[in-house]
This record gives C-alpha cells, structure tokens and sequence, in this order.
C-alpha cells in the first residue's frame, strides 16, 4: 500500500496544509473575536448588542468550521497513505466549506447577522435586527460548509470501504469475532487512525443528512415565509448537525495524535479488539448524544431524554478507558521527546478527559436543570476544543516541522509557551465554570452580577493566552524557516 | 454552598486529580525506560480494573440521578396549580403572585421564537429552567418552600434583547 | 436461474413499481386532498423505490477506483430532489395530475441517480448516499411544512 502513498506525498501534504493553514488562519481570526466578546462582557470596551451577537455567530460558526478544516486535512492526508485519495476531491470540499466561510462572513459583517451559529428555527426569521439577506446569505453560507462537509466525508466513507474489505472490515469485525480466523487469513486490521475516518465519515453522513434536510427547509421557509416549520423538529435535526460536527473534530484530530505520538515514544500504537469496540461505541453514541441540549425541551418524548443521559455518560468510556488511556500507557516509562508537538498532543489528552468531565456533569438531567445555558457550557466545549482540538491540531503542525527541520524548540521555548497557553487558558476556562455554577447566563451581552467582574478575569487569562499562542507562532515560523533552509 | 458550588467543587477536585495524574504518567519519562512489550501487561491488567472502577461509578451515577428528573407525572400534572407563562421578545407575561408550599406547574409557552425561562431566587441562584417554545407548552413542576422576590431571566438566546429579558413574581 | 437475469428481473420490477407508484395513485385518485405528512412519506415510499433501483443497476459492476466526476452527480442529485419536495406546492399538484405524475417521476429519477451515481464514484458509496436521501425525504414528514405540536 505505500508505494502510491509514496508517490503521491508531495501532493498530499499540499492538500494538508492547505487545509490546516486555513483553519489555523480562521482560529485566530475567531480567538481575536472571543476577547472582544469577554472584554465587552467585562464592560472594558462599549460594544452594540447587535454588534456582539454578530461576533459571537461568526466566532461560533468559524471556530468550529475552522477546527473542522484542521481535522479534515489531516485525516485525509494520513487515510491517502493507506489509500491513494484523488487530490481533486478534497479541493471541491475544501473549496465549498471556504466559500461557505466567505458567505457566513460577508453575512456578519457587514450584515450583522446575529441568530447565533445554532441558527435556531424561527430565530433568524423573527423580530431580527439584520436585514433579510443576511439571514439568507448565512443560510447559504452553512448549506455550503456543509456541502464541502458532505463531500469529504462520502470519499472518505469510500476510502475505508474499498480499502478495508467493506463496513465490516472498517470495523475490524472479523478481528473482534473470529480473532483466530482473521489472524489465519493475513489481513491486516485498519490502523487507529482508520477508525476515526470511519466515524466521522459515517456520523458526519448522518449530521450531513439532517443538516441538508432542515436548512433547505429554512431557506424554502426564507423565501416563502408562508410554509411552516415544527420549532421542534427544526431544533433536533439542528442539534443533530450542529452538535456532530462539533463533536467530530475531536475524533477527526485525535488520530493526529494516533500517528504522531508513537514516533516521539519510539512506540507502536495499534489496533487491538480493545481499539476497535471502543470505536464502535464511539459511532453509536456520537450519533446519540444531542439529545442532551434539548433536555429542558419537556416536551420532547421522555425515553430520549433518558437515552441522552446514559449515552452521553458511555460517551467518555472510549477515551477515558481507551484512548487517552492508552496515550498515557504509550507514554509510561518511555523515552518520549519532549517537544513542542509531543508535549501539545499530551496536553491535549488532558484538556479532552478534563472538558468531557465538565460535559458528562453538565448531561445529567437533573443537574441540567441549574447549568443549562450558563456559562458552564462554554467553559466544558471550550476545554476540550481549545485545550484537546486545538492542542492536537498545534501538536501535529509542530511534529511535522521538527520532523522536517530535524530541529526542536528550547526548554525556555516550550516554558513559555506552556504558561501562556495552559496557564492562561486555565484562567480563561476557570472564569467560564464560576460563572456557570453562578447562574451567569450564557450569550449574555450584558451579564448580570457577578458576570461582569468574573469576565475581567477571563479577559486577564485570554490576553495571556493569546501571547502563549503568539510566541508559539514565532516558534512554528522560526522552525518553517529553518525547513525550508534544509531542503535545497 | 448550594448545590451548583458543590457540583463546581466535585469538578475541580476531579480535574485536579486527572491532571495530576497526568503530569505523574508524563514524569514517568525521566526515569529509567522499560520496553513496551513490558508494560503493556500491566497496562491492560490496570485498565481492565479501570474499566470496571468507571462503569460501576457510572451505573451508580445514573441511578441516582435519573429518578431525579425535573419532568412532571400524571399525577403531578393533574394535582397542581397551573400557571400560565407567555414569553415574547423580550418580556414574560406571569402572575405578579404565586403561593408558597404548593405545587405549580408552570405551563410555557412563547409567542414568537424560543426563550428559556429561568427562575432565580430571592438569593439570585439559579433554581430551575425549563424552555419556551412557540407552538408547545413545557410544563415545569415546581413548588416554593421559601417566601420572598424571585426574578426570570430567559435561558435562550433569543434575540438582541436577550440580555434584558426579564420578568418577576413574588412568592407568598 | 444464473446472476444476470435475475438482475434483469429486479430492475425490470424496480422500474415498473417506481412507474406505478409514480404516475397511478396522482392520476387514479386526482380528486384525494393528501395531509402534507402523508404526501411527504409517500415521495419517501417512490424515493425508496428509486434508490433500489439505482443500487441494483449499479451492482453489475463495481467501481474500484474513484471516478471523482459521479461523486458531483451523487450529491447534486439528493439536494435537487430536497428542494423539489416544497410542501407548498403540494395543493397545486393536486389539482395537475399530469404535473404531479411528472413530479413523482423526477423524483424517482433523481434518487435512481443519487445511489446509481454514487456506486459509480466508488463502490459502497451508493448506499450512503441512499440512506442519507431516504432519512430526508421520511425525516420532512415530521416537521417540514407542518406543525406536530405535542
Ligand atoms: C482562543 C480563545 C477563545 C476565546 C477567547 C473564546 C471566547 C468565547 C466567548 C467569550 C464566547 C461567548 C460565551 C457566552 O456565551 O457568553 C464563546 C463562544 C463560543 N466559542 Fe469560543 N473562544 C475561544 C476559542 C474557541 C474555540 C477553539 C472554539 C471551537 C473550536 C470555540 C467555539 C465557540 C462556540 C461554538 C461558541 C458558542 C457561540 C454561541 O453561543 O453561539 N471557541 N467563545
Ligand atoms: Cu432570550
């Protein structure tokens, strides 16, 4: 199987960081307009209502699309050295999720869009303070994100398909159930990073689905106002979508961190029947875990409500039993290298177990009760996006330039770096739980007391942050630089 | 401490714990290495106890918590005094007064896109929610032991006014 | 009885259900006023009908490569059938048969195309495609053009 990969890899890396330096050029765009929120909220900065509410739509849409991007190019790029992928493919995706980019931008700003990126049913339609065609040009723009979205994914669904001998032979089927047979027949079991492609493909299929289905119906509804809409049904197939595709970036990047961390362990990390249950998990409740956001819809029928609690509960048993647990296994009593990139994809284990605590908490219902739309959602989605996606995306950038410039970071480089972002970002995050357990509301211009003065902390924690991320650029440039000098 | 600061409390002792033992898995490295066809013995020994030190610990974990959902029986629907709450943007339109130690139901609804009704008391803690959808009505069960002035805030976002969206009634 | 004509069989059937579910019941029962659910879940039942068809046509020979330019047919294809299916539009074709018939045919079309189309991308894809334009087309019926208020 390497022979084409080999072939192929000027190309293919070309495909990664093209994908990457988008979403890494996105989120920092995006990161500026999260201060801008906090320092509003804090009441350092005079900001409209209607201007925040367009920030915090753009910042919403963007950084997950952005985190998207990242875990899109990278997954592609490691499932094209199992399988020659056609290139062409994955510029339509990418060329479709850009310009929906381009479109959700243009709709904020300057159309000051502000229906949040949930764009909840009826929402953008009803006593809006945006003009019309900004409500439709961002229902284009998440249509085409979308799209790109469904196209990566349906090559990706092929690519694991042909390669892997069919659905079941992605899911390693034959290796969990007849072990002996398939050890006898000399297949080889999907690498771990299939796994994830497989997932996502599959789960981001479904979410694809339903995205497509209520935001065709929501631009019908834009032009012929007249056809209703079920405010419920709008609101689970939104969650539906919205929540998967969020919730895929994870798994798309922690199969960076799959590949990437053996080679600073100087270890194997492969498939096990262990490995592949845990997937197959991971495929069923990511598809069932939204159910959690509409816990407060009462109406909704009762059996779902409980199958959200106890599929959101057995959501963290694949990372916290498989996975992250075994990254620390990987990594105990090894001769790891300490570097940029292996110390973010260890962080980034450690931010995704701590976030998705805060997240099993926030899914249990009674408790949902008090923490529903309080910041204590921001702070549990932020921890394991900007301290686990985030981190993982960082890791794996910086792998491939010490690995290209076969040089690495100093001591004080990686200190540096460390305060600011997992110092500066606890701090950030902290402000986010207090505030939620507080009762502080969540998409709050102005938040009642203590919001305000919890928000100047956060602001302190952001700015710190932001010059961790900073000096982390420097670094990343500095070790490009030195790349690009090595290859002639 | 109410509740929430108790929840707040449990994460943080959590995390704590899960970063530190994080950071003793990564000290590890410094020591003396060992292969990984070492380890890994003990590794999966280790986790197959985890395993099951987890699913227990969940299975608790749902049993207590699942009986404690906030959705109201027959019964309760049928026994309770019901209180009609209309939100628009961006206001509730309630009763300025409710009883104190009876059960309410709150029957919810919204005039035009969805707000989320939430409840804050004399202390201003957040004490209970429930959604405001247009086209449904959520009934939310709730019965006051304490007197005095309690605030609504809406809990979805719900429009440029969002922020301001308040309402009141006093408990007697 | 060997591989091929059973084959033929099955699309000659497929072909005439999705002909007969298509044309008959707009033209036979032109004076019957549908409720907007029934008439979506009816489009999912010729959409069904569609994709089978598409999926046995396509199985005679499996694509093993990717051919990129049948990936565009198989995502255009269920997008064009969702945005056909306004229910607005439902109470005029009621009172066309000829349109109607023609409508239902065009959907058939389009979901034949989406598996058939996504079979020749590569092998599997067709049936993704197949079960996401179907989860659509059933899924419209619970909300879209309607209000199930519970
Ligand atoms: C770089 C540092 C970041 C800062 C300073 C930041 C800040 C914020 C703030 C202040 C809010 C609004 C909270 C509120 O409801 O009052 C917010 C919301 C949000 N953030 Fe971030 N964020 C950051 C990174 C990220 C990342 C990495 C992601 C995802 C990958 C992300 C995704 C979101 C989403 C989805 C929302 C919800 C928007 C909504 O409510 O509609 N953020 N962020
Ligand atoms: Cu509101």
């Amino acid at each position: 199987m390497s022979e084409p990969a080999l072939r192929n890899d000027a190309a293919a890396s070309r495909v990664m960081w093209i994908y990457m330096l988008t979403g890494v050029a996105i989120f920092a765009l995006m990161a500026l307009l999260g201060l801008t929120m906090r320092m509003e909220q804090a009441k350092w900065i005079p900001l409209d209502p209607t201007m925040f509410y367009a920030i915090m739509t753009l910042h919403g849409a963007g950084m997950i699309t952005a985190m998207a991007l990242c875990g899109m190019g990278g997954l592609w790029y490691l499932m094209n050295r199992e399988r020659a992928l056609s290139t062409l493919v994955a510029y339509w995706a990418y060329a479709l999720v850009v310009a929906g980019v381009v479109a959700v931008l243009l709709s904020v700003f300057p159309g000051k869009f502000g229906a949040g990126w949930t764009f909840l049913y009826p929402l953008p339609f009803i006593g809006a303070a945006w003009p019309s065609w900004a409500t439709g040009l961002f229902l284009l723009g998440i249509a085409l994100v979308n799209v790109g979205w469904i196209v990566w994914c349906t090559q990706m669904f092929g690519c694991v398909v042909a390669t892997y001998g069919g659905i079941r032979g992605a899911l390693a089927w034959d290796l969990v159930f007849h072990p002996k047979r398939f050890a006898a027949s000399g297949r080889h079991a999907p690498p771990p990073q299939a796994f994830a492609a497989l997932v996502a493909a599959v789960d981001g299929l479904l979410a694809g689905a339903a995205g497509m289905l209520v935001g065709i119906a929501l631009i019908v509804h834009w032009l012929s106002p007249s056809i209703p809409l079920d405010p419920l049904w709008a609101k689970n197939l939104t969650f539906f979508f919205g929540h998967t595709f969020a919730n895929l970036t994870i798994y798309m990047a922690i199969a960076l961190v799959y590949v990437g961390l053996p080679r600073y362990a100087n270890r194997e990390w492969h498939t096990s029947q262990v490995l592949a249950v845990a997937w197959w998990g991971t495929l069923l409740f990511v598809a069932l875990a939204y159910f959690h956001h509409l816990y407060m819809d009462f109406v909704q029928p009762r059996p779902v409500q409980y199958i959200g609690e106890v599929v959101s509960y057995l959501a963290a048993f694949p990372p916290a039993v498989v996975t992250v647990f075994g990254g620390a296994l990987l990594i105990f009593r090894s001769q790891l290298r300490w570097t940029m990139g292996s110390m973010f994809m260890f962080a980034g284990m450690v931010g995704w177990i701590v976030g998705g605590f805060g997240a099993v908490i926030d899914a249990t219902i009674d408790i949902n009760s008090t923490l529903h739309n309080t910041l204590w959602v921001p702070a549990h989605f932020h921890t394991y996006l900007l301290e686990g996606v985030v981190l993982f995306v960082l890791g794996w950038i910086f792998h491939q330039l010490e690995e290209r410039s076969a040089a690495q970071s100093s001591l004080l480089m990686r200190w540096l770096v460390a305060l600011g972002i997992f110092g500066g970002g606890a701090i950030f995050l902290l402000a986010f739980y207090v505030g939620g357990a507080d009762g502080v509301p969540r998409r709050y211009a102005t938040q009642p007391p203590p919001g305000p003065e919890i928000s100047a902390w956060a602001s302190v924690g952001i700015i710190i942050l932001l010059i961790g991320f900073v000096v982390c650029l420097m670094e990343a440039v500095r070790l490009a630089r030195l790349r690009r000098a090595a290859t002639p | 401490m109410d509740f929430n600061q108790m929840v707040l409390v449990v994460f943080l002792v959590g995390s704590v714990l899960i970063v530190a033992a994080m950071i003793g898995v990564a000290a590890t490295t410094r020591g003396a290495p060992q292969p990984q066809s070492q380890v890994q013995p003990r590794g999966y020994a280790l986790r197959a106890r985890w395993f099951w030190a987890l699913g227990a610990a969940t299975a608790l974990a749902l049993l207590i918590s699942l009986p404690f959902v906030p959705y109201p029986s027959n019964a309760e629907m049928a026994g309770a005094q019901h209180v009609k709450v209309t939100a628009q943007q961006y206001g509730f339109a309630l009763p300025a007064t409710i009883p104190a130690q009876t059960p309410i139901i709150f029957d919810v609804t919204a005039l035009d896109v969805n707000h989320g009704f939430g409840i804050y008391g004399p202390d201003n803690r957040l004490i209970g929610q429930v959604q405001a959808m247009p086209e449904y009505v959520n009934h939310l069960p709730f019965t006051f032991s304490k007197a005095g002035h309690y605030t609504v805030r809406c809990l979805e976002y719900c429009g440029v006014g969002h922020a301001y969206m308040q309402g009141a009634f006093e408990v007697k | 009885m060997s591989a091929v004509p059973r084959r033929t069989l099955a699309v000659a059937l497929l072909a005439a259900a999705c002909v007969v579910a298509s044309v008959v019941p707009p033209i036979e029962s032109s004076s019957v006023r549908l409720d907007v659910q029934t008439h979506h879940l009816a489009h999912a039942v010729i959409i069904a009908l569609g994709l089978a068809l598409g999926l046995v046509i396509a199985s005679a020979r499996p694509v093993r490569e990717e051919r990129p330019a049948w990936l565009l047919v198989a995502i255009v294809s269920p997008l064009m059938a969702m945005l056909l299916m306004i229910p607005a539009t439902y109470d005029f074709t009621e009172s066309h048969p000829l349109l109607h018939a023609l409508d239902h045919l065009v959907f058939a079309a389009l979901s034949l195309l989406t598996a058939y189309a996504g079979e020749q991308y590569l092998r599997g894809v067709g049936w993704a495609a197949a079960v996401a334009l179907e989860m659509m087309a059933v899924g419209a019926a619970f909300g879209y053009g309607i209000i199930l208020t519970r």
